[in-house]
């Protein structure tokens, strides 16, 4: 096992995720005090001691450095400091022991969270005798084993997004692995979530494990995964309770829930690690790119004809007044969202839909306050197609055609004219 | 520089300054339409931006659009209250000689025919373009209002008829845009006997000898038939 460092705070990336908050900084000296005083645990420990604490850091007869270090800062308020060394070191019962001693194992204790570290990737990885996999050590430290609610620990949810980045921000690692590129790992820093943690405002805000899993971290692919599409709602749902919720019962929820992999889940719209606010102009769910967002599935003419979607929503969306005075800035004008609801998306035909003909007036009405009581209204996205629009159609084709006609008998006319002129100059008149 | 006396004056000051206001809130309404139609263009967003973006541009259009009604306003009270305008109202009235001019114009110009149709105060051409003019104002006059308060007429009509109004507008305007772009600055600019323009605008004067030539009966039931 590669020894392990903890993150120095002096290095740029690693301290501006420390938390600073003055209340919990308040509890975690209160948690000093009531603990106990740290103490080794039992009489034989003592025998460790002997030669793992003190000066000597010679063994004899020519033997290597004994390690010192790791008895003397590592076990005193680590949550193992109760627990004697042969517990974990179970090699180093008969003196002397052998060298190096085997790597510990975590499983007999911990059992549940070792049988989600055998599945996961990282597991699997581990087992394959990947030297870039990481073991319980890699994340918990060795004797300097914290609890993640101590600030100090590096499962601590302030210092989680470092030691996840040791090895996701490492371009020989990635390349090697084939993990998603680092900056897709930085950019959660510029997220929602990352700069609340960042500034160290509300450390719930969600980290790497929140949404990938701790031990039990799967591929995308896997069913189980919580990054499966599938199971992306109810990952984000944990802390967005009444979007969940609403989202749950729209046509994309239900969609989704049916098996329909295509349908939209939250990140599809409001993205993952470069989940922006609503109000940043670069955000998908900005209010002037949410017509462009929808589009990316209701534009695409596979899903359109898979699922029988009607076509020419963004088109006519465009067109229209709400679309072009989006288009130039008028941030006031509806988007998709203003008339289809945000999460709670229902088709026309139901009830609650919010473009059902019995509730459009309400729905035009949050705008435009004199059509609160009008009911439907017709057909909204117009294409000027022969079967959906007949009146719109025809009346474009007159005027094409009358227009044509009307600048062709112009152009005739003025070439007669000037036909006439020069064929009178040359006559003399 | 003639004489006065071979002038005649065949706009007043004010006739002048309405076709000023007219030609300027057409070609602003025009340059302010076909930006939004064809705002897709570089040179449409171009333009919007000097506008002052998409809404100032709309404030602009309809700005414009108060200017052209007040114009359309001023000739219609022009014709119901003043002798001047009732006539000129009466002499733009198509007849079936003005369909017999139009025969004779083109026959003459192919050479079929030696003489010129004669024509009085207005010709077929110039009472094609009044009509025409008129009409598509007041087409676009009332599809205009009914867009500037859409709300309101959404009260009041179907969406199919507002969509439908929306199109028409539209449309209408481009035509209305083309006919003064083809027809009309041919027949008074391009025109190689007017070339670069007919100062009549400016002046409201024709001379005699203009008004022999193009408006013949006109000058017969003014001057009788003498050669000026």
């Amino acid at each position: 096992m590669a020894g392990y460092e903890r993150p120095t705070h002096k290095e740029g990336y690693h301290s501006e995720f420390m938390v600073k908050t003055p209340t919990s900084l308040l509890f975690s000296l209160i948690a000093l005090f009531l603990l106990p005083l740290p103490a080794f645990s039992s009489e034989k420990d003592a025998r460790c001691i002997s030669c793992h604490e003190g000066q000597a850091s010679k063994g004899t007869a020519g033997r290597d450095t004994v390690p010192q270090h790791l008895m003397k800062t590592g076990l005193r308020d680590s949550v193992h400091r109760t627990i004697a060394c042969i517990n974990c070191h179970r090699d180093a019962a008969p003196l002397p022991h052998r060298r190096p001693l085997a790597l510990v194992d975590c499983t007999g204790c911990h059992e549940e969270a070792a049988r989600q570290f055998g599945r996961s990737v990282h597991g699997a990885a581990f087992r394959r005798g990947d030297k870039d996999a990481p073991s319980c050590a890699s994340c918990h430290g060795e004797h300097h084993i914290l609890p993640a609610s101590d600030r100090r620990s590096t499962v601590f949810r302030g210092n989680l997004l470092i030691l996840c980045a040791r090895c996701h921000t490492d371009a020989e690692v990635q390349k090697t692995h084939q993990l998603p590129s680092p900056d897709l790992i930085k950019a959660y820093e510029n997220s929602v979530h990352g700069r609340l943690i960042k500034e160290g405002r509300q450390v719930q805000a969600a980290l790497c494990i929140d949404c990938h899993g701790s031990h039990l971290i799967l591929g995308p692919k896997d069913p189980e995964s919580k990054t499966n599409r599938g199971n992306i709602p109810q990952v984000c749902g944990r802390c967005h309770v009444e979007i969940y919720n609403e989202y749950k019962v729209s046509i994309h929820g239900r969609a989704l829930r049916e098996g329909k992999m295509e349908s939209p889940t939250c990140t599809d719209c409001h993205g993952e690690h470069t989940l922006t606010r609503v109000s940043d102009p670069k955000a998908g769910v900005y209010v002037a790119n949410v017509a462009a967002t929808c589009a990316r599935c209701h534009e695409n003419q596979t899903i359109i004809a898979k699922y029988r979607l009607p076509s020419d929503r963004y088109s006519t969306y465009l067109g229209s007044f709400h679309g072009i005075a989006m288009k130039y800035g008028d941030i006031t004008a509806a988007n998709c969202t203003s008339c289809h609801e945000v999460h709670r998306i229902l088709p026309a035909a139901e009830a609650e839909s919010s473009i059902n003909p019995q509730n459009i007036g309400r729905t035009c009405g949050k705008c435009h306050p004199a059509m609160k009581d009008a009911a439907s209204l017709g057909r909204i996205h117009v294409e000027a197609r022969k079967e959906s629009s007949l009146g719109m159609y025809f009346v474009r084709k007159f005027y094409v055609w009358f227009i044509g006609i009307l600048m062709a008998f112009f152009v005739a006319y003025i070439g007669l004219d000037v036909y006439g002129r020069i064929r009178r100059r040359k006559h003399g008149r | 520089m003639a004489d006065e006396t071979d002038y005649v004056q065949r706009f007043t000051r004010g006739e002048r300054a309405v076709h000023v206001l007219l030609f300027c809130s057409l070609i602003i309404l025009s340059i302010t339409g076909l930006t939004l139609k064809y705002h897709e263009s570089w040179l449409a967003q171009w333009i919007i931006k000097l506008e002052g973006g998409v809404l100032f541009r709309g404030k602009i259009h309809r700005l414009a659009a108060v200017v052209l009604i007040a114009t359309f306003a001023y000739h219609l009270l022009s014709i119901v209250f003043t002798r001047r305008g009732h006539e000129f109202f009466q002499q733009m009235i198509f007849g079936r000689k003005d369909l017999s001019d139009f025969v004779e114009l083109i026959k003459h110009n192919l050479g079929v025919r030696k003489e010129m149709p004669l024509f009085d105060r207005f010709t077929c051409i110039e009472k094609f373009q009044y009509w025409a003019a008129g009409l598509a104002v007041i087409l676009l006059g009332l599809s205009g209002f009914m867009l500037w308060f859409e709300t309101l007429f959404m009260m009041v009509f179907p969406k199919w008829l507002i969509d439908l109004n929306h199109l028409v507008h539209s449309f209408e305007a481009t035509l209305g845009f083309l006919v003064l772009v083809v027809w009309h600055l041919y027949n008074v600019h391009l025109n190689p006997q007017v070339f670069p323009m007919s100062r009549s605008w400016l002046t409201g004067k024709i001379s005699k000898e203009e008004m022999r030539r193009d408006h013949p009966l006109e000058y017969e039931r003014l001057y009788g038939n003498d050669k000026g």
